[in-house]
């Protein structure tokens, strides 16, 4: 069981693949919390899996699917109206994304 | 210094399908309106259950197959994560490390010597939303989010521009034959993106870089962007440099390139299983049965086929080998006649008239099933020139699986022409007597005779070749 707490470059590698950004002080917090986190769910390490095979699933169902048939989608209208942002022309339109 | 290639390929290509890969909206995106062929899977909204496409996946192992792979018996979709808005999930439905096919390769015969590459792996995911940028704002549409995408992955094997260039056309071309996808490279049906390295002529290492470079939608483009990206890795390469290991993006058609970011590595993605999807298991016969219908021929031996024992011209060797039902059909109607240049001309008349007939009407059908005996009776006898599209047409449309000859559905659909001299030459004396000014114009300029062709085609409700009736009118008139 790792008593290993994140670094601070670790937390912000994860904040730049989450895409936020974080200041100095939430640096310092979330390696701490994130840390505690870990901390807990690493006590699954504690059960002997050994002979447990290893599944991508524990679901006995398999083969679920779709016929290639369109069906109905929503309108526009529908489409954009739980936006955050604004639309214009029926896109979403957002901050420029371009470095 | 002489370097040389070191390169793989990714190539993504659309599916052909109707719907899209997790969900029933249409796939006919191209050019409509923003944001009007969504639901809340293809939008990211909380709760959406994916359902996968079963139609995808037959032909991503179709094209797998005919790839040489082999099939993974059972396989499962992954999360691939990452941050961009183009995709709403946070992450992209793919497949991490049990792809459908794997390990395959083509051969490729370049001045007359064998290359093979390697096929790494061919799996199956879905195609991002489109985002267009304008005055500091990104305008997002996601039509396109979730449309069936194959991606093909190569070893790194090509070690010429020819060789790419040459898989590139192939692969296209494989893709189109086998109705896995039009592959129109205009609409982004296809795309490539290169791993581009250079290393010493005589070295066996793989370079420790690589320099990606992303969406490429022409095969011109891509082959300016390996040109380019030699020179430039070769001047740093001569300073005794190493290139940054790099994704670079498209500056424009030129193929000139523009470093975009550090090339994320696959942990990055963080990976797992996609829970909402349950595994797929597929039996030695689900695969047989797709492998059952791989064409006998590839396309390339099938052109040469076209080209050198049927004697077609190219252009209409391409048509053939672009379109497996098309090609089959013809196939069947060729039935060992490939030296009858006459018939063979007939076939290849008649078929594209058909396509035509087809593409015009919208019609939807596999026309690989028609019956080549109706064919081949319509061209031992064939109907007046201008009744020959209405009578595919109400072939397919009416006739598909009824037995009926030409004539019989010509009479049954009353479309069949008047011949009959005398009759026809009534009709011509009533128009001619009715249309003196016609007559008189047609002494001065002989395209008038038309309009008269044209009051005769009329009164006769379309009952007569116009060509016949032409030639009558020219006689009455001399």
């Amino acid at each position: 069981m790792s008593k290993k707490k994140l670094s601070k470059k670790e937390v912000q590698k994860i904040a730049d693949l989450a895409n936020i950004k974080l200041t100095d002080e939430e640096l310092d917090k979330y390696s701490t919390e994130l840390s505690s986190i870990i901390e807990y769910v690493d006590k699954l390490s504690e059960i002997d899996t050994e002979k447990i095979e290893m599944k991508a699933h524990n679901v006995t169902t398999q083969n679920v699917f779709r016929r290639d048939e369109p069906g109905k989608s929503l309108t526009q209208d529908e489409a954009i109206s739980n936006r955050k942002s604004s639309s214009e022309g029926g896109n979403f339109v957002i901050k420029s994304t371009l470095k | 210094m002489s370097y040389e290639l070191v390169l793989g390929l990714e190539i993504h290509i659309q599916s052909k399908t109707k719907s899209k890969m997790f969900c029933a909206c249409s796939t006919d995106y191209f050019g409509k309106e923003p944001n009007t062929y969504t639901c809340p899977v293809c939008l990211g909204l909380p709760g959406a259950l994916p359902v996968p496409n079963k139609k995808a996946i037959d032909l991503c192992m179709k094209l797998g197959l005919a790839l040489n792979c082999s099939i993974n018996q059972e396989t499962k979709f992954d999360r691939k994560n990452y941050f961009y808005t183009d995709l709403p999930k946070g992450y992209q439905i793919s497949q991490y490390d049990q792809p459908l096919c794997y390990e395959g390769h083509i051969d490729l015969e370049i001045d007359g010597e064998n290359h093979r590459i390697g096929i790494t792996r061919v799996h199956q995911e879905e195609d991002t939303g489109k985002s267009s940028y304008a005055g500091g704002r990104t305008f997002l549409d996601y039509n396109k989010s979730g449309v069936p995408l194959i991606e093909v992955v190569t070893e790194a094997d090509f070690r010429s521009i020819d060789e790419v260039l040459e898989f590139a056309n192939q692969l296209r071309l494989l893709v189109r034959y086998l109705g896995v996808s039009d592959a129109d490279m205009e609409k982004g049906q296809m795309r490539f993106e290169p791993n581009i390295s250079l290393r010493r002529k005589g070295y066996a290492k793989l370079p420790p870089y690589k320099v990606e470079v992303k969406n490429i939608g022409s095969i011109s483009v891509l082959e300016n962007v390996i040109r380019g990206e030699i020179e430039r890795q070769s001047e740093i390469l001569d300073k005794g440099e190493t290139p940054v290991q790099e994704t670079r993006g498209l500056v424009d058609m030129t193929g000139e390139t523009v470093s975009q970011r550090a090339k994320e590595t696959e942990a990055d993605y963080r990976y797992f299983p996609e829970p909402d999807i349950p595994p797929i298991v597929f039996t030695k016969e689900d695969i047989e049965n797709v492998r059952k219908e791989l064409p006998k021929r590839s396309p390339y031996e099938l052109r040469s086929y076209y080209l050198d024992e049927i004697g077609l011209s190219p252009k209409d060797a391409d048509f053939f080998v672009n379109d497996l039902e098309v090609s089959s059909l013809f196939n069947k109607l060729v039935d060992g006649k490939e030296s009858d240049k006459k018939y063979i001309d007939s076939i290849v008349s008649l078929i594209k008239t058909l396509h035509s007939v087809i593409i015009e009407n919208s019609i939807d059908r596999n026309f690989s099933d028609l019956d080549p005996g109706f064919i081949k009776m319509v061209i031992e006898e064939p109907p007046p020139g201008h009744l020959l599209k209405e009578l595919l047409k109400v072939k397919i449309e009416t006739y598909w699986e009824k037995d009926l000859s030409p004539n019989e559905i010509l009479q049954k659909e009353g479309l069949e022409s008047v011949s009959d001299a005398n009759e026809l030459s009534e009709f011509a004396d009533k128009v001619i007597s009715a249309n003196p000014k016609a007559v008189s114009d047609y002494k001065n300029n002989p395209n008038a005779i038309m309009f008269l062709v044209g009051q005769v085609m009329s009164q006769m409700n379309g009952k007569a070749d116009p060509n016949i009736v032409k030639k009558i009118l020219e006689g009455k008139l001399k």
